[in-house]
């Protein structure tokens, strides 16, 4: 029997109870749909990883204390950067910088702050948008100015401009002192997904000032992170390690440190990404399993109400082969249909999402081709033994059914 | 071109068998126009359906046109339904959701005949019907006798040299049932092999030879000397139809 006229019949078999017919494909069109819309939000959240990690650059090296617990002659210092750039030819660029936690005044209120101590070289490791100004710049550095760089989102808050250079700041440090600080730089947030989810006054003010400046006001831990570029991508591991040991050297120590390759941070990222979203995909497919025991009960049922018609077909001349093709067929276009909307829906459910959070849509070819094949195949998997039951049937006994 | 000899036929096994048939032999010859009568549940269906290729004997032979079918697989049997036997069953058998001119194809989409000639051949077993002008009307918009004449129309469409049709008249009322047998007599003229199972002798004596069964036994087999000839007696009876309307007048 041709496959044009097992379409037209399995089109008029299942049109004839529509009802039926959709609420059994919603299933599957659910499955299909959680599958593509995961794998579209998981890809595009992806990219915007490996973007904001080329960001930092890939040859970059981070060094931090691996525990809690230091002496003093653990501490890092500026004094090591030196070094490090003195010592290691593949070094091409260093920054350190800490981060403190502590208080802003503002007009009516205080609020926390999370206060970032960087060197100049900062810019070349982190893409920093100004809005207005400047960022810290060496000299600021050198002399310990008290300057700052805060983002655009603060300015409007309490300044309702961002044309606010020039402006003071007030700090608090942990022994209530008090530190003003001049504008000399607005950084712009637009299009960052953080910042705009961060400004809000339960999260800390963002600021940014000298490192020197920090370590003067708020004493001790005077670097929490070196961060260095390496000149050959290629050795990233091992410059790390030799980064660590001259560390070790330095302070007499050992087991302090540690040394990060963005490419590190990036993969175990991505892996965890991965985890979410494999997890995400199985319960999809148990959707999508579910959605196939409809189908089978639809066609099982179908099967039955058709016996006479089984019957008859089977004495006007229909082989087994022609029956299960025609069972075959509905199974099929019920899955290949509910696929093909299920991706549809799935892609723009994704595009919506990506718009909301700020991500670009991802759509990933491949995932909408083997969901839409995989259907399918779950159509002929689903179809085949409510067919087979179709095509053992008697055609004696078929045709006598009542 | 049917050839049965020493057949059997027993439903179900050990103490719930029924013997259906029993030791039956019989020809048919091409252009053989049988009607084989009996009691109820004599065993006439059960050889139909042998006949037709939809049941296998318990036991003996069956050659169709020289073909032993009892050697046949299920999908030889199923070509041969297809193309040398054309069915006609007293509940139609019309597949309610498509139109007469769809269900005529249905044969024929079997036998993987291309979408153009099938319609073709569909629309010209309707017009020898009578029924060109229903074609798209689906079975539940016809009467009974348009019902077997569509049926009929099915059952030639594949032009078959056999035709098999179990009390094809058993659910229309006398005109309907002289208006198929016409349309048999007409197949039959042609060359087509007739086969009908009735319980009305009336019926009966439309077709050359009269085969009774009883208890599964072939008990007799005569030929009729004058078979009635449908084409006149539906002409009298519509006169007659006629006269009676104008007569209530
Ligand atoms: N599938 C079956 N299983 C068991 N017994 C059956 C089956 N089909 C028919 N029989 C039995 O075989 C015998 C012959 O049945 P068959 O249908 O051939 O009779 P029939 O002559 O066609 O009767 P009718 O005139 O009522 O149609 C009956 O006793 C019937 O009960
Ligand atoms: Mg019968």
């Amino acid at each position: 029997m041709q496959f044009t006229e097992n379409l037209k019949q399995a089109f008029i078999s299942l049109s004839t109870n529509k009802l039926r017919s959709i609420l059994t494909m919603l299933g599957i069109v659910m499955g299909v749909f959680s599958i593509v819309a995961i794998m579209a939000i998981s890809n595009a959240a992806k990219s915007f990883m490996s973007n904001e990690f080329n960001k930092l650059g890939a040859n970059t090296i981070i060094l931090r204390y691996r525990t809690n617990s230091l002496e003093d002659q653990d501490l890092l210092t500026l004094k090591d950067l030196d070094i490090i750039v003195k010592a290691m030819d593949e070094v091409n660029n260093i920054t350190a910088s800490r981060t403190i936690y502590s208080t802003i005044k503002l007009p009516n209120n205080s609020r926390d702050a999370q206060v970032t101590g960087v060197t100049s070289q900062y810019t070349s490791f982190q893409t920093i948008d100004l809005k207005e100004g400047r960022f810290i710049s060496e000299s600021d550095v050198q002399s310990q100015r008290r300057v700052a760089v805060v983002l655009d989102n603060f300015a409007k808050r309490y300044f309702g401009t961002t044309d606010i250079i020039g402006e003071e700041i007030k700090l608090v440090n942990n022994y209530g002192d008090i530190m003003k600080l001049k504008i000399v730089g607005v950084q712009s947030t637009e299009g960052d997904l953080f910042a705009s989810m961060m400004d809000n006054e339960d999260f800390p003010v963002n600021v940014t000032m000298p490192i020197t400046t920090s370590q003067v006001f708020y004493g001790r831990t005077p670097v929490d992170t070196i961060t260095v570029s390496v000149k050959d991508k290629a050795d990233l591991k091992a410059t790390g390690e030799k980064l660590v040991k001259l560390l070790e050297f330095i302070h007499k120590n050992t087991d302090i440190y540690l040394a990060t390759s963005v490419e590190d941070i990036q993969k175990s990222v991505g892996s965890v990404l991965n985890v979410i979203s494999m997890v995400l995909v199985v319960i999809a497919i148990i959707t999508l399993l579910v959605g196939g025991i409809g189908i089978i009960n639809i066609l099982l049922v179908s099967v039955t109400e058709r016996i006479r018609e089984i019957g008859l077909r089977k004495a006007l001349g229909a082989r087994k082969r022609d029956i299960i093709m025609q069972f075959l067929t509905e199974s099929i276009i019920m899955t290949g249909f509910s696929g093909l909307i299920g991706i549809i829906i799935g892609l723009i459910t994704g595009a919506i999402i990506s718009s909301v959070i700020n991500i670009p849509p991802v759509v990933d070819v491949w995932t909408t081709i083997i969901a839409f094949v995989s259907s399918v195949v779950l159509g002929i998997m689903f179809g085949v033994y409510p067919a087979k039951k179709a095509a053992d049937l008697d055609p004696i006994e078929s045709l006598r059914y009542e | 071109m049917i050839k049965i000899t020493n057949l059997d036929k027993t439903y179900g096994q050990g103490s719930i068998a029924v013997k259906a048939l029993k030791n039956v032999s019989i020809s048919v010859e091409e252009g053989e126009f049988v009607s084989i009568m009996g009691p109820s549940g004599s065993g006439k269906s059960t050889l139909m359906n042998i006949i037709g290729c939809l049941d296998r004997a318990t036991y003996g032979n069956y050659q169709l046109d020289d073909v032993n079918v009892s050697e046949l697989n299920d999908n030889d049997l199923a070509g041969i339904r297809n193309l040398k036997i054309g069915f006609v069953f007293q509940s139609f058998n019309l597949l309610p959701r498509i139109s007469a001119l769809k269900n005529v194809e249905l044969p024929m989409i079997y036998a993987g005949i291309h979408h153009k000639e099938r319609q073709r051949r569909a629309i010209e077993a309707l017009s020898r019907v009578g029924l060109k002008d229903r074609m798209n009307h689906k079975p539940n918009e016809m009467s009974g006798g348009q019902k077997q004449r569509v049926a009929i129309a099915r059952a030639l469409v594949n032009r078959p040299p056999l035709i098999l049709a179990d009390e094809p008249t058993g659910n229309l009322d006398s005109m309907s049932s002289e208006d198929i047998m016409n349309q048999f007599q007409k197949l039959n003229d042609e060359g087509v092999t007739v086969l009908i199972v009735t319980h009305e002798l009336d019926i009966a004596n439309h077709t050359k030879r009269i085969i009774t069964f009883a208890d599964g036994y072939l008990t007799s087999d005569k030929i009729v000397e004058t078979p009635l000839i449908a084409s006149q007696l539906l002409h009298e009876k519509q006169n007659a139809f006629k006269e009676s309307l104008q007569g209530g007048k």
